[in-house]
């Protein structure tokens, strides 16, 4: 058939991404336009042939077809042309994996990078820290990084994974509908409804790092369901090469709830959270704490248009001793998606988040002001035009109000074409937006004048301009892929430039590219055994703007591998047992340096019988330790890691 | 600075970025020429997709559903599928599965009729806007061995034996038991296997 072979081609070309990454995308563009001039009849021709032919399909390929455009929040990343990849509540659970950030390693579309037993550094296309401050995370419609450096603190969401329906990794800017900092991807952590968690579950397990337990019990009220759970972790303290402890040990619990009522045309969720945490370190330690309540409500009219009303409290703490900060956070989203004219599917919304960041600095470092509340308001609109069956444009924008620099311009166009009944193709241009947070702006170093690093006073948001191409589908019926290059020129990146008298001051002085590939395929050789690839080609070229003078700010952005890409083999045993091996590599990080390493993690499951589940976990089995972040000075190694656990349904 | 263009500076991370944007759109242009004749030529079949897709699956239950001898008179009579509800749900019905067959019979789509009481036909289809027919047209499809297929929140309690519904966009249906015994109807396993959730016979 013409389209498969012409496919293939793009295929082929973009799988090479060692070669001239810029002129590939071009390449691959150029490519996709001519597809689709040449295409366009064909697919014009075949429209009424592929209506008789939907007979022809099994109940399982019919059960797969999207036939309305979905309202729910939690439900609009799957259809998006965009970089999306999902982590399966399934995935999760045959991995291993113990915590969000080391379930996020399962995308391949994410690079992340364990600092110590708690930190993490996660991103998406680039600029890796631990600080990382381009990506928009979200747990149940919540949002979780936080305004002081507009990134996670991972270790004070350490969310009951077994609840966990699914994961999105969006990678590349999603900024219309998810908001300012989506600038290099959005992670969306959704959790199962009521419904589906009723019945008690009792799960443990430890090992020679960590250990955990859960408990959840799920049942029915009038008009729904709900379920509470409670669950505690512990981290052993890691090592530096010569051995010596970090002394970074940490112990957490976590309670919750969740009910999820309807009738006929409402919807209500109600989410609450509450977590406490003891984090060694060197001095006084590290405690967090925090707790959220959300309500949401979903309200579809008979006309098909869809209402989603949401609104969330979050308060959390930070005391670290020489440093403490307590925020609270009220935001309140309103949406409506409805169809107008049958073609076109119309999303607007608005929202309004207040922040009251209170921070109490020590002799190392502080915020000036150390209190600020900090406001964000916005409103969206965005139109998908279904110009045919298989064409649809995407248009939208959002404009964003915050408190810094004002009102903020997010537009985006996308276009995604359903080839054939295998093949969709998709681009997008977008402009993204890093408002800027607290530290960019107020944060200082040591904790009184004069000082050696200032938050700079005109500092302004990180613009990128972003241009993506994708194809996803089917080579197969076994194997499905999905291929995207991007392209995002960064302009007015954060730099440290030095001011006479003043120090290093936070300008926006560094501009600059990321270009890359990044794609994953999943295989069924036969029952019973999936296989999944993927991984990620970054290259960046960042400079400090002519005249110049950066001290540290380039560094500071960011610190990544070239390449890194996950192997994973899923393997249904008899007798109900699995085993799952997943190999991850992740080049060498140049500045400071970091060697590549190879890690390979292996699960064995055994379902006992309905209610029993037992597994064993061992991580980097393959070398016996490796550093994946920091100067090698005073960076942590990982060891191999054995964990054994016990689930129980009753 | 400016907003997102070119000062003309001529840093080579500036002029790639151009190149790339002015590849880009110009691929963009190519494409947004070619679809007015796309648009023009093609009538919107967005909304009608679901009752396609639903026509589909109907269609795909045929072949495991046994229905009681006496439903088929002699090896000529065709499977015929009875349609409540409008004209043009009627039609995009026969667009897709009209010119079928199944079980070694052709497929026969029309719309109901009020002999269809007496018996008739072997799958009979309540769509979402005649949903108020269903109680009636499942009482004379229980005694006369019908398979009865809804698409309403309580099309289960009100005697339907498969029910469709949109679950994350998706058409899924659920299955009873029960109504299709009392008809005389063997629903094979295999399709119980996709169903979303089953109400076994008591």
């Amino acid at each position: 058939m013409r389209f498969g072979r012409t496919l293939k081609t793009v295929a082929v070309i973009t799988v090479r991404p060692s070669r001239a990454l810029g002129s590939l995308v071009t390449r691959s563009l150029v490519i996709a336009a001519a597809l689709a001039l040449a295409l366009a009849p064909a697919a014009f021709a075949t429209a009424q042939q592929r209506i008789a032919q939907l007979a022809d399909l099994s109940l399982e390929q019919l059960a797969d077809i999207v036939v309305t455009s979905v309202s729910r929040r939690e439900q609009k990343l799957a259809d998006a042309p965009a970089s999306i990849y999902v982590i399966t509540a399934d995935d999760i659970r045959r991995s291993g994996v113990r915590s969000l950030p080391e379930a996020l390693r399962l995308a391949p579309n994410l690079q992340v990078a364990r600092a110590d037993a708690n930190q993490y550094a996660v991103t998406a296309r680039g600029f890796g820290n631990v600080l990382a401050n381009k990506l928009l995370v979200m747990v149940d419609g919540r949002t979780i990084y936080s305004p002081l450096f507009s990134g996670v603190f991972w270790e004070a969401h350490d969310v009951m994974l077994e609840d966990v329906d699914r994961i999105e990794v969006v990678s590349g800017p999603e900024t219309t509908l998810w908001g300012t900092n989506a600038v290099n991807g959005v992670i969306n952590v959704i959790t199962k409804p009521a419904k589906d968690t009723q019945g008690t579950l009792v799960a443990g397990g430890g090992g020679n790092r960590d250990w955990q337990g859960s408990v959840r019990y799920g049942g029915a009220l009038p008009g729904g369901y709900y379920r509470m759970y409670a669950r505690v972790t512990g981290l052993e303290a890691t090592e530096r090469a010569n051995g010596a402890s970090v002394d970074d040990a940490s112990r957490r619990a976590r309670i919750g709830f969740r009910y999820d009522g309807s009738d006929a045309a409402n919807a209500w969720t109600v989410i609450a959270d509450a977590y406490t945490g003891d984090i060694d370190q060197p001095g006084a330690g590290r405690d967090i704490d925090g707790g959220n309540l959300l309500v949401r409500w979903q309200r579809s009219l008979a006309n098909g248009t869809a209402l989603d009303v949401q609104a969330y409290y979050d308060h959390s703490t930070l005391d670290q001793g020489t440093f403490r900060d307590r925020l609270d956070t009220l935001d309140v989203d309103a949406q409506a998606r409805t169809r107008i004219a049958d073609r076109h599917t119309l999303v607007v919304g608005g929202g309004y988040r207040l922040q009251r960041d209170r921070t109490r600095g020590g002799a190392a470092q502080t915020f000036i002001p150390a209190d600020r509340d900090v406001t964000t308001g916005y409103v969206f609109a965005q139109d998908e035009f279904g110009v045919t069956p298989a064409l649809a444009l995407i248009g939208g924008l959002k404009v964003e109000h915050n408190d810094y620099t004002g009102v903020e311009l997010l537009p985006n166009v996308r276009l995604r074409w359903q080839a054939t009944k295998d093949v969709s193709l998709w681009t997008a241009a977008s402009r993204a937006v890093r408002a800027p947070s607290r530290i960019d702006r107020e944060f200082f170093i040591p904790g009184v004048a004069p000082f050696v690093l200032n938050g700079g006073p005109d500092f302004r948001s990180e613009v990128a301009n972003v241009f993506e191409a994708g194809v996803r589908g089917q080579l197969a019926p076994r194997l499905s892929y999905a291929l995207t290059a991007f392209y995002h020129d960064w302009k007015r990146l954060r730099s440290a430039e030095p001011r006479p008298g003043a120090g290093l001051v936070f300008a926006n002085g560094i501009e600059g590219s990321t270009r890359g590939v990044e794609g994953w395929a999943t295989y069924y050789p036969m029952a019973g055994w999936r296989l999944t690839a993927g991984g990620t080609v970054l290259r960046q070229r960042l400079h400090a703007r002519d005249g110049v003078i950066d001290q540290g700010g380039l560094a500071a952005l960011g610190n990544d591998p070239k390449r890194s890409f996950v192997l994973r083999s899923s393997h249904d045993l008899p007798n109900r047992q699995t085993v799952d091996v997943m190999l991850r590599h992740v080049g060498a990080r140049p500045n400071p340096a970091v060697p590549a390493y190879t890690a390979v993690d292996v699960r064995w499951g055994w379902h006992v019988n309905d209610r029993v589940e037992v597994s064993m976990t061992a991580e980097n089995v393959g070398d016996a330790r490796h550093p994946e972040w920091g100067p090698a000075a005073n960076r942590v190694e990982f060891e191999r890691a054995y964990f054994a656990k016990v689930l129980v349904r009753l | 600075m400016t907003r997102g263009g070119a000062t003309g500076r001529g840093l080579p991370g500036r002029r790639r970025s151009a190149r790339a944007f002015r590849w880009w759109a110009t691929t963009l242009v190519c494409v947004a020429l070619s679809l007015p004749a796309i648009a023009l030529a093609q009538s919107s079949e967005d909304s009608a997709l679901e009752r396609r897709v639903k026509a589909a699956f109907i269609y795909q239950f045929i072949p495991y559903v046994e229905w009681p001898p006496k439903a088929f008179p002699d090896a000529e009579t065709p499977i015929v599928v009875s349609v409540v509800g409008s004209e043009q749900a009627v039609g995009e019905l026969q667009e897709v599965i009209g010119k079928r067959s199944a079980q070694g019979r052709p497929l026969l789509v029309r719309r109901w009729r009020d002999s269809d009481a007496q018996g008739g036909p072997h799958v009979v289809y309540v769509t979402r806007s005649h949903a108020d027919r269903l109680p009636a047209v499942a009482r004379a499809a229980q005694a006369n061995g019908m398979l009865v297929v809804s698409e309403q929140e309580t099309g289960l309690d009100q005697g339907g034996m498969i029910n469709f519904r949109l679950v994350d966009g998706k058409v899924r249906f659920d299955v009873a038991l029960g109504p299709a015994e009392r008809a005389g109807l063997r629903i094979s396993s295999r399709l119980l296997a996709v169903a979303q959730t089953v109400r076994s016979a008591s």
